[in-house]
């Protein structure tokens, strides 16, 4: 193995990390707004508003990523309306379909991570807002959202992952992200091994900033179920640094 | 009865001294009756204690009053705003006026575990009435003056203790200024000695004139601060009457039958 | 139903090695995660360091690099190995990656599995003066599978669907029989679909024999209790 090549190539894989960001973030952000609303789908009692987003959730996770971003890339001009229709000009473009391809399949688990998010809900926080009068919409404004995602936030730090890990199928259909960068140095180098641990070594980097970043969040979101749980009850603590002091004392 | 900007109900005529007026409402849950028709009348500024053992249908009573479970048939009055209820019929908009001016305690307190106190009882008074930030905070640091817990609304609800945090869903409540306070067993989920503080704050909301009802098993509470005892037996009212005569004679034998197992209680 | 062009044939044989390389890869996977799990747990810091190195990095990195990283990376070391070219085969290095991927999720799965065997039986056990291989074998390991079950069944599901990646590779599975008819007939959106709806045949028949075994694996701790 050749550890100079290793590092050499590092920046020549570099150039893909554009688009391997681009590409999730694409999918993170439109698969995301969709997902809610078919979360939201998901749990209602109603079988004309919960089937069509189960069925859907149930499709995109039921079959392979690759088979979703084929079936896009090469199928789509099958389809008489799309070829002469204005969504051509997208459908022609390998990076769209792509995008396309991601958003959906992330949409799909996503709605599924929120939707074990807001049925983790306390029913009672639900009721204290039907209580004070707050109409449907406001809930889920004020209630059902925040706390589901908050709730859903670990499980969807791992999606997030996930889908980072899967733009790297976009190098199947022509895109040079990392993946597919390394895969054409490859090509003329022939130095599979160095040149693929490279562009390991690139995702793991990534992949660990992301992990380390919704710990953060998650830290700063979960603030405030913190709480003493032995020793003396210290009500409760105005700075950070007393309320960190008041858990390493319940904890240990 | 009409509905202003604010969602609140409005009365077409002036108030008269009937707070609320409840007749024949029933509740079922597939083939089981858990209300079979109860009737009540609770005047204004009247305190009534609401007694039975479990399953009699106090709990269920309470939250068939503001649509938390929809009732099957019967009429509510509050105030004499009609609130139409058959099946299907009571608009949500309708039901979100009639909860605006029943303001619920709950067994649970049922807090927002991510939001600060003062956060907890601002969000309904901005969000629902209207009210700007500063008129909310204003109103929530008042009511948490009174509940005695002025100094915690910066604090988290896990780091209160229950006693503390049903206080806080007091203040939560009033904030909205309701008409009728509804209090859902608020002491049954606390620990022994917290039970006196929280009952301490709902006998001072009782001294200051307002509408209640409370689902209680303080016999001795009820029996010091209600106006009227009413007991609930298989989703039906099977006596009532004025705490003196209710607790020392009870006329149908299942209400002996209760009071005597719960003698062993402590009086508060 | 559709004649498919007469590549129907063909969609079932890459069916079945796409089955092949899935039962495979699971069969190693779970020993792998096994050993990973057994390895977190050790009283030896270095096994334990080696362990969380190993599931952190294949974690971190996308499923079709490892399986390019060991399949190119297979064949030069093979190369160097034989003394001469020789090239792996896909499905030998299909296997190979899936199981690290499948193993390295199926560490934390059984992982969290231990943690579930109630403490004090450990304790009892110890108490008894039970060496702590007879305390993993009969104590430990039958009780974890009941609390692994779900979470196995979800890295199942999972790997079914990532064999796909391995037709990048050459692999003539399903994936890429489908691609070759794609190609011959010009209809690559029948054959996508029919592609897809095998995998879903499989997830969903996965779905439903998961359900079983999650029944069956309840009821017998209600026996045993």
């Amino acid at each position: 193995m050749n550890l100079s090549l290793i590092i050499d190539v590092i920046p020549r894989l570099m150039d893909g990390l554009v688009l391997t960001i681009g590409l999730t973030l694409a999918a993170v952000v439109i698969g995301g707004t969709l997902a809610i609303p078919m979360a939201l789908m998901r749990t209602s009692s109603s079988a004309i508003v919960y089937l069509p987003a189960q069925i859907y959730t149930f499709v995109f996770r039921g079959t392979p990523l690759l088979v979703q971003l084929f079936l896009i890339y090469y199928g789509a001009s099958q389809i008489g309306w799309v070829r002469f229709g204005f969504l051509w000009p997208i459908l022609r473009d390998p990076l769209w379909c792509a995008v396309i391809a991601f958003s959906l399949n992330h949409a799909a688990y996503t709605a599924e991570i929120l939707r074990g998010g807001i049925r983790a809900i306390p029913a009672g926080e639900i009721e204290a807002g039907k209580a004070l009068g707050m109409s449907y919409t406001l809930r889920l404004r004020r209630l059902v959202l925040p706390t589901g995602i908050r709730l859903a936030l670990p499980a969807y730090a791992n999606e997030v992952i996930m889908m980072l890990k899967a733009s790297s199928l976009a190098s199947t259909i022509t895109i040079m992200e990392v993946t597919g960068n390394a895969r054409k140095i490859v090509a003329q180098t022939f130095s599979p091994y160095e040149v693929f641990i490279s562009a390991a070594l690139i995702y793991l980097a990534i992949t660990l900033l992301t992990t380390q970043f919704f710990r953060l969040v998650e830290g700063r979101i979960s603030r405030s179920d913190r709480r003493p749980r032995s020793g003396p009850r210290i009500t409760f603590a105005r700075g950070r640094t007393g309320m960190k002091l008041a858990v390493q004392e319940g904890g240990k | 009865m009409t509905i202003d900007s604010r969602g609140r109900l409005q009365s077409t005529q002036d108030f008269r001294t009937t707070a609320l007026r409840v007749v024949n409402l029933k509740k079922q849950y597939g083939p089981v009756e858990v209300l079979t028709g109860l009737s009540l009348t609770a005047q204004r500024g009247e305190v009534i204690s609401i007694l039975g053992s479990s399953g009699s249908g106090k709990s269920t009573f309470l939250r068939c009053l503001n649509f938390l479970e929809e009732p099957t048939s019967g009429e509510i009055w509050v105030g004499d705003h009609h609130v139409s209820m058959a099946r299907g019929n009571a608009k949500r908009r309708q039901i979100n006026a009639l909860r605006t001016s029943l303001g619920m305690v709950f067994q649970n307190f049922n807090l927002w575990p991510a939001k600060t106190v003062l956060e907890n009882i601002v969000e309904a008074p901005i969000h629902v009435l209207g009210l700007s930030r500063r008129a909310a905070n204003e109103r929530a640091l008042s009511l948490l003056e009174k509940v005695g817990l002025a100094s915690h609304r910066s604090a988290y609800p896990a780091h209160l203790s229950g006693g503390q945090q049903q206080r806080i869903a007091i203040a939560r409540t009033l904030a909205m200024e309701p008409e009728i306070l509804l209090f859902d067993e608020p002491t049954s989920a606390l620990d022994p000695e917290l039970v006196g503080e929280v009952l301490k704050v709902i006998r001072a909301l009782a001294e200051e004139g307002r509408t209640m009802l409370i689902v209680t098993h303080e016999l001795g509470f009820a029996r010091q601060v209600s106006h009227r005892v009413v007991f609930l037996h298989a989703g039906q009212i099977e006596e009532e009457g004025r705490p003196e005569q209710f607790f020392r004679q009870p006329s149908s034998p299942r209400l002996a039958q209760f009071l005597s197992s719960h003698l062993q209680e402590p009086d508060r | 139903m559709i004649e498919l062009q007469g590549f129907a044939g063909q969609l079932v044989a890459g069916a079945s090695t796409t089955l092949g390389l899935a039962t495979t890869s699971l069969v190693f996977g779970v020993a792998v995660g096994l050993c990973g799990a057994i390895a977190k747990q050790s009283d030896v810091a270095m096994i334990r360091a080696a362990a969380i190195l190993y599931t952190t990095v294949i974690r971190g990195i996308p499923e079709l690099l490892i399986i390019l990283i060991l399949y190119f990376g297979g064949t030069v070391a093979l190369t160097a190995l034989a003394g001469r070219y020789a090239e792996i085969n896909a499905f030998t290095s299909g296997v190979f990656a899936l199981s690290l991927v499948f193993g390295a999720y199926a560490t934390e799965v059984f992982r969290a599995a231990i943690r579930a065997v109630p403490h004090g039986q450990i304790e009892a056990a110890r108490a008894l003066g039970l060496p702590s291989v007879l305390i993993w074998r009969f104590v430990i390991l039958p009780q974890m599978w009941r609390h692994a079950l779900p979470g196995l069944g979800n890295l199942w599901l999972t790997l079914l669907k990532d064999t796909a990646l391995v037709s990048v590779v050459g692999l003539e599975d399903l994936m890429r029989k489908t691609g070759i008819a794609a190609g011959a007939t010009h209809d690559p959106l029948t054959f996508y679909c029919a592609a897809a709806a095998i995998y879903l045949a499989f997830t969903s028949a996965s779905i439903i024999g998961l359900a079983q075994l999650e029944h069956r694996a309840s009821r017998g701790a209600r026996f045993a209790m």
